[in-house]
């Protein structure tokens, strides 16, 4: 807004930090006759985070078939070695087919811990090669479905909702809500910026509210109605989020080393709300740049360093979050599809069909690779290009809420005209 | 000469005595009567337009609102200069046809040109129309016959404009016959692949359960397929050009040979089989003219108009009205506008804001200048409303149960926070809202802020928190962000 000069002389400077300046100094703590009542801890709650790699992320560069024959045929610069050639490009051996890229130390450091399950040749049934929609299958749990909105994450939510449920119990630490969380269920979504500004600034607007004596609840007047539900809610995102600040402000800081992407900025931030032992239970994260058409570089290039922050990260949070709630918390890592079986002319790859995931977390039944393996020859392919799909993503994800939350997804319709025939993989010791 | 300022200033400080002496805060008490003609008004500005720019609460007031509202019947008649002027700079390709619509399809960069236009469109025409009203029922129509521009992103222009806009005061089946004839539906929802043998069935349900009757509200599975087969063979492609040119252009047009030549019935319509494309229309005004598809979409305009629940005796006349005038919309919205519902405590700001009915209400109530909707569009999509993006044909809800989550309100605070620090790249508020305000004395600053957003009604709470700053800026934010602005 553009002021007279005049204007400015008799308008004070305290400007934006006139009603936050008290808030500021104290950090985020408010006036004691409007602060939302501080919440007792709850117990360990189990968490699941779901880590949706963007793109189409590349198996065979993840979990490597180093000892299959064609593999280095279909592979002619991006293949990398077998562990004995002590190499920059040797894998880190899991068992007799598959290693670790080499980028991925502290993932194969948990797999030996068995703490890290591979699973491989895991995707869709759905043919589409489109991120858009093959994104949209999978975080809605409705592979082929146009008309479905909902994340299945959102939908577990919905389905097990109680009027006592912990303000952080499903949280999204970016700005644009990942579709898996999106649903009737309200995720607690953090802004990018000034969420402490928009709270300090709002919070009188929207006191928390309870009758008092004598007063009548609004009958009629459905427009008082609706004012005061919007109170409500007001008054709930700001107990929401003060609690989600405060929880990340007044954290100890971690004794493990992130790495500096914003993955890890995420990964660490829920590290702290798990040890907050506030009932969180569900988030999700987006990590987007895994379509490599050109120069894929899984040892050096691009792939290999994301590969590496996505270990890095997980390591540390793993480390971070300490043995006891590692037990109550699983990392889901997933992508829309993997990616053709031969390179391209560009030293990438393009669009393909069955991809990779990988369950981290302490409940995992480790030092095995899951998921049933055919190999890389052309006859075994999927239209003869890519990887097939042996496991539906919804038998994995069926599995995760099963083992950790005791939900089972199947027996309720969590996925829609799902008819679920497979057997579960196991990777949670739960069959 | 009447003081029109101190006349709105000694009724808006009777409010705010009436809220000093009641339990409750800032409504007047719970009385079951007609609203005062400035509530009217005021019910008017927030209902049938995007609510109020600065000054146009007294502008409807001193014309009387019925006035007002029956010029806005009459979208045809009033002027919209400003709004041309910049329709012509950012959407050029609103007058293009289908031919023109359809090359731009097979270039991505046109593709994506054409559908940054459309959105331009929608946003421009919201905040900028003197129409207001044509611009409230045009959101509507849009969400009832929705297309997701993302599947149809030239189509989806040509439609807006010529089957959409063209029709909104039309007869209701003449609108619907025209969006099932236009490429953008028969693509969207898959019919222009239906052939007999190979049905798609996927139209057909939504005709009857979204477009026409309601879910489960008079028609079987039976029906549906049925309502299939009369279909088949509705299709779009090049297609001969009228007796008077030459050549062929891209259209809707019956494939003769994919069409199914049984006979069929449509909720109680029986058809031979051989009647060809008539059968179809046959079907579709027969659909039109049930009493149930009357209740249908009279139910969803009295909630869009009036409440989240309306009563069934709302519901019921205007049903009638729909059914007597043969679905002549304008009789219909005529209908709902001046029924005693519309007018009354009741229903009076009973509505909780869409994200769409936010971000237009600020821009309108800051007098905004738009150089760029890029910001905007970002917002819309933040706030779970991307323009013209819904993928379920079901549409964007109108109701607060839809809109009413702990999250929302963040991002609605956040950017209001962000325009009064001109941080909306491409938005700038604008003279109509700042002049008055640099003219006010320090002393006047909160009650003028709060009565040029919120034109007519009190907010004693919220005046006390703006009372507490003296940067005007804070106190815009707090009532962009406050609860009454969030109602409608």
């Amino acid at each position: 807004m553009v002021m007279s000069s005049t204007r400015r002389e008799f308008m004070k400077a305290t400007g934006w930090c006139a009603l936050g300046a008290a808030a500021a100094t104290s950090g985020v703590t408010q006036n004691a006759d409007a602060a939302p009542a501080k919440t007792a801890p709850v117990k360990t709650s189990p968490t699941v985070i779901a880590v949706y790699l963007r793109g189409g992320a590349d198996a065979l560069s993840a979990i490597v078939p180093f000892t299959d024959r064609d593999y280095a045929k279909v592979r002619p610069s991006l293949a990398l070695s077998g562990p004995d050639s002590k190499s920059a490009r040797s894998v880190l051996p899991l068992d007799a087919n598959f290693g670790f890229n080499p980028n991925m130390k502290e993932l194969h450091a948990l797999y030996e811990k068995g703490m890290c399950a591979p699973i491989t040749c895991v995707g869709s049934p759905h043919d589409t090669r489109s991120h858009f929609d093959a994104q949209d299958f999978m975080e809605r749990g409705a592979p082929g479905q146009k008309f479905i909105s909902t994340g299945w994450l959102n939908r577990y939510l919905q389905h097990t909702r109680t009027s006592k449920d912990a303000n952080l119990r499903a949280v999204s630490l970016q700005s644009l809500l990942p579709r898996s969380l999106r649903g009737d269920y309200p995720v607690l979504a953090k802004p990018d910026q000034n969420a402490e500004l928009a709270m300090n600034l709002y919070y009188r607007l929207y006191p928390q509210k309870k009758f008092k004596p004598g007063e009548k609840p609004p009958s009629e007047n459905l427009g008082q109605r609706t004012r005061k539900e919007i109170e409500e809610f007001g008054a709930k995102t700001i107990e929401q989020l003060f609690e989600l600040t405060s929880v990340l402000e007044t954290a100890p800081a971690s004794t493990a080393r992130y790495p500096t992407s914003g993955f890890a900025r995420q990964m660490r931030d829920l590290a702290k709300l798990i040890k907050a032992d506030r009932g969180f239970e569900v988030s999700a994260i987006d990590y987007g740049g895994w379509d490599h058409h050109i120069n894929e570089g899984p040892v050096a290039g691009a792939m290999g360093r994301m590969l590496g922050d996505v270990s890095a990260t997980l390591g540390a949070f793993v480390e971070d979050i300490g043995p006891l709630r590692a037990q109550t918390t699983l990392v889901l890592v997933m992508s829309e599809f993997g990616r053709t079986v031969h390179e391209n002319g560009n030293q990438g790859t393009d669009h393909g069909h069955g991809g990779f995931m990988l369950a981290v977390g302490g409940k995992v039944s480790g030092h095995r690779v899951f998921g049933r393996w055919t190999g890389l020859s052309e006859d075994k392919l999927y239209e003869k290009r890519d990887l097939p799909v042996h496991t539906d993503f919804r038998v994995v994800f069926a599995e995760t809420l099963k083992g950790m939350f005791g939900f089972d997804g199947i027996k309720l319709k969590l996925f829609p005209e799902y008819s679920a025939d497979s057997p579960p993989l196991g990777f949670l010791g739960v069959a | 000469m009447r003081n029109c300022l101190s006349g709105f200033l000694r009724i808006a400080l009777a409010g705010v005595v009436v809220g000093v002496f009641s339990p409750s805060r800032a409504q007047p008490p719970d009385l079951q009567r007609r609203l005062t003609p400035q509530e009217s008004a005021s019910q008017v500005l927030n209902r049938l337009a995007f609510g109020p720019r600065p000054g146009q609460l007294t502008e409807v007031s001193d014309k009387g609102w019925q006035k007002w509202v029956a010029e806005q019947l009459q979208p045809q008649t009033i002027a919209d200069v400003d709004l041309e002027k910049r329709l012509a700079t950012h959407c050029p390709s609103l007058s293009k046809n289908l031919d023109e619509v359809r090359a731009m399809e097979s270039s991505e960069t046109e593709r994506g040109r054409i559908k940054r236009e459309l959105i331009d469109a929608v946003i421009l025409r919201a905040v900028y129309s003197q129409r207001q009203f044509q611009e409230v029922i045009a959101e509507f129509w849009r969400n009832h016959f929705n297309v997701d521009v993302n599947k149809v992103p030239a189509l989806a222009m040509h439609y807006e404009e010529n089957v959409l806009r063209k029709h909104a005061f039309g007869k209701f089946e003449d609108l619907l016959l025209a969006t099932a004839k236009h490429p953008a539906m028969l693509v969207y929802l898959d019919n222009y692949v239906s052939k007999a043998g190979g049905l798609n069935e996927n139209y057909a349900r939504e005709l009857m359960e979204l477009h026409t009757l309601g879910v489960d509200n008079g028609y079987t599975q039976r029906d549906v397929i049925d309502l299939a087969r009369v279909l088949t063979g509705w299709t779009c492609g090049a297609r001969a050009r009228g007796r008077s040119a030459r050549g062929q252009e891209f259209g809707f047009f019956f494939n003769e040979a994919a069409h199914d030549t049984n006979p069929a019935t449509v909720v109680g319509l029986q058809l031979d089989g051989f009647g060809g494309m008539a059968d179809g229309e046959k079907a579709i005004r027969h659909l039109a003219r049930l009493r149930g598809t009357a209740e249908f979409i009279s139910t969803k305009l009295c909630r869009y108009l009036v409440s989240d629940a309306p009563t069934k005796a709302l519901v019921g006349r205007i049903a009638d009205v729909f059914q007597k005038s043969g679905g002549d919309l304008r009789e219909v919205y005529k209908a709902i506008i001046f029924s005693l519902e519309f007018t009354h405590s009741r229903n009076y700001r009973s509505k909780f804001k869409t994200p769409f009915e936010f971000m237009v209400s600020v821009l309108r109530a800051t007098d905004s200048d738009i150089t760029s909707t890029q910001r905007i569009v970002r917002e819309m999509a933040i706030m779970g409303q991307p323009i013209y993006e819904c993928v379920e044909p079901t549409g964007y809800s109108d109701a607060a149960e839809a809109w009413l989550d702990p999250g929302v309100l963040v991002f609605r605070w956040n950017f209001a926070i962000q325009l009064v620090q001109d941080k909306v790249s491409g938005v700038k508020a604008g003279p109509a809202f700042l002049n008055p305000l640099l003219k006010t004395s320090p002393g006047n600053l909160t009650h003028k802020v709060r009565s040029m957003i919120l034109p007519g009604i009190s907010e004693p709470a919220t005046e006390k928190m703006m009372a507490q700053t003296s940067d005007p800026r804070v106190m815009v934010a707090l009532v962009l962000g406050s609860p009454s602005f969030q109602q409608q």
